[in-house]
């Protein structure tokens, strides 16, 4: 898979960067592993705080949260795969332009899906995967276009696919002529457009179609254990979090798994630009499902005020929602497209780097501690 | 000449149990300040009995094990050429380096299951075959569809070496020689008729050995990977191989795979040494039994993990490598829980033409594997979780 070192040469090997990273995560490491084994002595884990209305705060996740959210993913796939067609039948720049706006739609509804897509309906359907698995390997793509033969869907397929390769096909070439003529050019390269733009709207409906059933059960299953409801989507934001939006939107851009070499291409969005704009919309959705819908009496925040979460002597569920506002000042503040920025702006993006991880010690040891809730998933291959 | 005893204990066990028995119950109306009867014979809590050896079945692991440290070398970049694997996949001309071995009378390769139905010792040779000839080709080639080489994880963490399909030879060769020689010798050999069945000796004890009908049980539980000290309360800081250490799936969530096979273990070689045939079958049956959930939990546990690494190649394959081979191997227990249909139509996703092939697999196509087999062996409950 050539894709992962497209950009080795690109970086400048950095050691003092790497080395403060390296120093910075060996700290945090050492206090997480203090904190888990704190944990471990004093918590007896599921019955720890039977004394809640947790299906209320389920049921406001469930009706006002997950539910709205999954029907915008659907009908804004649907408008999405539309404007494809329209741009189609008509190859044109007016409708090349609705094409790219509806795609930065449905990708902005899809970040507000995204914290609770490791469990059903959305694991069923790999909503995530077949939709945004980044980065595209664009010679697959080229390769499934000139021959026309492909299965989108199968696991080798994920990465010519979803919205990014859609973004390849709509922004990558020199020009907005040179995509319209490359699209005119070639009934294949058509096909594969719409034929990307239909999956997307099929599995997001399917989603948001079996959601409806779903979320009766998703109500019910109101304890606290890891298979319950609130142990799903307490796992399921953290495993978001920890995995796609600390590293894949940021840190592995940022070199964190190339020896601090910065990988700009691996950005979600590298060419429409529009990355700094997904990733605001991913904490906002973060921030959502933490704080309830608008007005709601129940929610992660009030059950985490009930039992009195703190951190170091603070209000947990406030430390948690100023540092999630404080990451989206950050991003907003960003003056031009992430890919760039993190390259021409070292020093912020450390720090952006480091206090998302410092997220991940407010959400995954002192929120799942106070709530009696255990992370079940790993990132093990076994042996 | 081995210095033979006859075996008397058996007997005299059961007699003194049952006049223990009656004696107390005799005693219980005034036996208030307690008698000092000295105490029955109760099965242990570890699998600690007299005369246990299988020392052959902890060479076989042992060969597993150095086999495989051969053949993972391809990612360091040394191709292990044929020869030198299947001298060690039979034990000819002194392969391994560990010089116990290559003394032993043991072998892997006569104990794998041959003959139709799933993969067997031809099967694994071409696996050997097909292995050494892409390692010579394609050990310095990074994989993809259709090209053989190896596959770094995304976190630059090690790497893997797959075939053209995906497959990891590693595990599955590994993965499913654990399935042909230690499950099958277990499930169909050594706890059968043949082997522990009512015409076999159970009255003369060989000294370190016992009785055959006892080393011939002592032998299928060799090959479990779990030593004779451990103990549900203790097992986790054992010294676990192979099946032993796949007990761990099931106990992360809850099922207690591992107390489950040592007490099916216990009871049978606590009925044979004390002739209570009808236990000793109950129990083979529940060793075969509790064996297969081992490998079913496990099966699930990597499906698990691969779902969640799609992206990840290395990871992916890898996992699926070892999900395919807890699934394949089930088909070595006659007795097992799932159809021999359902079995061969969830394996078939992950095959073309009765191979494994894993690059047109779909998260759907895994989905529906985990789900049915959760449907199956009943484990609807927990099969996120595993």
């Amino acid at each position: 898979m050539t894709h992962q070192h497209r950009f080795w040469g690109i970086g400048i090997l950095s050691l003092s960067r790497s080395m403060r990273r390296a120093r910075t995560n060996t700290l945090t490491s050492i206090v997480l592993l203090l904190l888990l084994a704190i944990i471990g002595c004093s918590t007896d884990g599921a019955n720890k705080h039977p004394d809640y209305d947790r299906s209320s705060v389920l049921a406001d996740q469930a009706n006002n949260i997950i539910g709205p959210n999954f029907t915008v993913l659907a009908t804004s796939c649907e408008s999405l795969d539309n404007s494809i067609n329209t741009l189609i039948a008509d190859l044109s720049l007016p409708h090349l332009e609705d094409a790219r706006n509806a795609l930065l739609n449905a990708r902005t509804a899809f970040q507000k899906c995204t914290p609770y897509s490791s469990f059903e309906p959305s694991n069923s359907y790999a909503l995530r995967n077949e939709l945004n698995t980044f980065p595209s390997d664009t010679a697959l793509i080229e390769q499934n276009i000139a021959s026309g033969e492909y299965a989108l869907g199968r696991v080798s397929t994920l990465d010519a696919q979803g919205f990014p390769a859609i973004e390849y096909l709509l922004w990558s070439a020199n020009s907005d002529d040179d995509i319209l003529n490359a699209l005119t050019n070639d009934s294949n390269r058509r096909d594969y457009l719409t034929a990307l733009s239909a999956r997307c709207q099929e599995i997001a409906s399917a989603v948001s179609n079996e959601w409806i059933a779903y979320s009766t059960m998703y109500v019910q299953q109101d304890g606290t254990d890891v298979g319950s409801s609130l142990g799903m989507v307490v796992n399921s934001l953290n495993l978001d979090f920890e995995k796609f939006i600390r590293d894949g939107k940021v840190g592995i851009p940022l070199g964190i798994r190339s020896l601090g070499n910065p990988l700009p291409g691996h950005v979600e969005a590298p060419y429409s630009g529009n990355s700094k704009a997904l990733l605001m919309a991913s904490l906002e959705g973060l921030l959502q499902l933490i704080e309830g819908s608008e007005g709601s009496s129940y929610s992660l925040r009030t059950y985490m005020n009930h039992v009195g979460a703190q951190h170091s002597g603070t209000e947990l569920s406030g430390v948690i929602r100023n540092h999630i506002n404080d990451l989206i000042n950050q991003v907003n503040a960003i003056d031009r497209p992430l890919e760039a920025w993190l390259v021409e702006e070292a020093g912020a993006a450390d720090q952006l780097y480091t206090d998302l991880q410092q997220l991940v010690v407010y959400l995954k040891v002192d929120m799942t501690s106070s709530l009696g809730i255990l992370i079940s998933y790993q990132d093990t291959d076994g042996d | 000449m081995f210095n033979i005893e006859i075996k008397m204990k058996n007997l005299s066990q059961i007699i003194f149990g049952a006049l223990c028995g009656l004696f107390a119950m005799g005693l219980t109306s005034c036996s208030d300040d307690g008698v000092n009867l000295p105490a029955p014979y109760n099965p242990p809590e570890s699998y600690n009995f007299d005369n246990v050896s299988y020392s052959g079945q902890t060479d076989r692991l042992n060969m597993l094990s150095e086999m495989i440290s051969t053949i993972d070398e391809v990612t360091e970049g040394n191709a292990p050429d044929a020869t030198t694997l299947l001298n060690m996949y039979a034990n000819e001309n002194s392969p391994f380096s560990n010089p116990d071995l290559n003394a032993s009378t043991k072998q892997l390769k006569s104990k794998t299951y041959s003959g139709l139905g799933a993969i067997d010792a031809n099967e694994i040779e071409a696996y050997i075959n097909a292995f050494a000839q892409d390692a010579a080709m394609y050990k310095d080639s990074t994989w993809a569809p259709g090209q053989p080489g190896s596959v770094t994880k995304a976190d630059g963490s090690g790497s893997y070496f797959l075939n053209a399909d995906g497959v990891e030879y590693s595990e599955i060769i590994e993965k499913t020689l654990m399935h042909a020689v230690f499950y099958y010798q277990a499930c169909e050999v050594y706890t059968r008729e043949g082997k522990i069945g009512d015409a076999v000796d159970n009255t003369i004890v060989t000294p370190g050995k016992g009785t055959d009908m006892e080393h011939h049980w002592d032998e299928a539980f060799g090959y479990w990977g779990v030593p004779t000290d451990a103990t549900a309360s203790n097992f986790e800081s054992a010294h676990l191989k192979y099946f032993g250490k796949y007990v761990k799936k099931g106990e992360a969530v809850g099922i207690p795979t591992f107390q489950n096979l040592l007490t099916a273990f216990i009871s049978g070689r606590y009925a044979i040494s004390t002739m209570d045939y009808t236990s000793r079958d109950e129990a083979a049956q529940e060793v075969r039994q509790h064996w297969e959930m081992i490998s079913v939990t496990t099966g699930i546990h990597y499906l698990n993990c691969a779902i969640a690494n799609v992206g990840d190649d290395a990871k992916f394959y890898h996992e699926l490598s070892e999900a395919y081979t807890f699934i394949q191997g089930l088909a070595y227990n006659q007795d097992r829980i799932i159809s021999g249909s359902d079995w061969a139509a969830l394996l078939g996703l992950l095959e073309v033409n009765g191979e494994a092939s894993f690059t047109s697999v779909t998260i759907a196509d895994l989905n529906n594997i985990k789900n049915q087999l959760a449907s199956i062996y009943g484990l609807e409950a927990v099969k996120n979780q595993l």
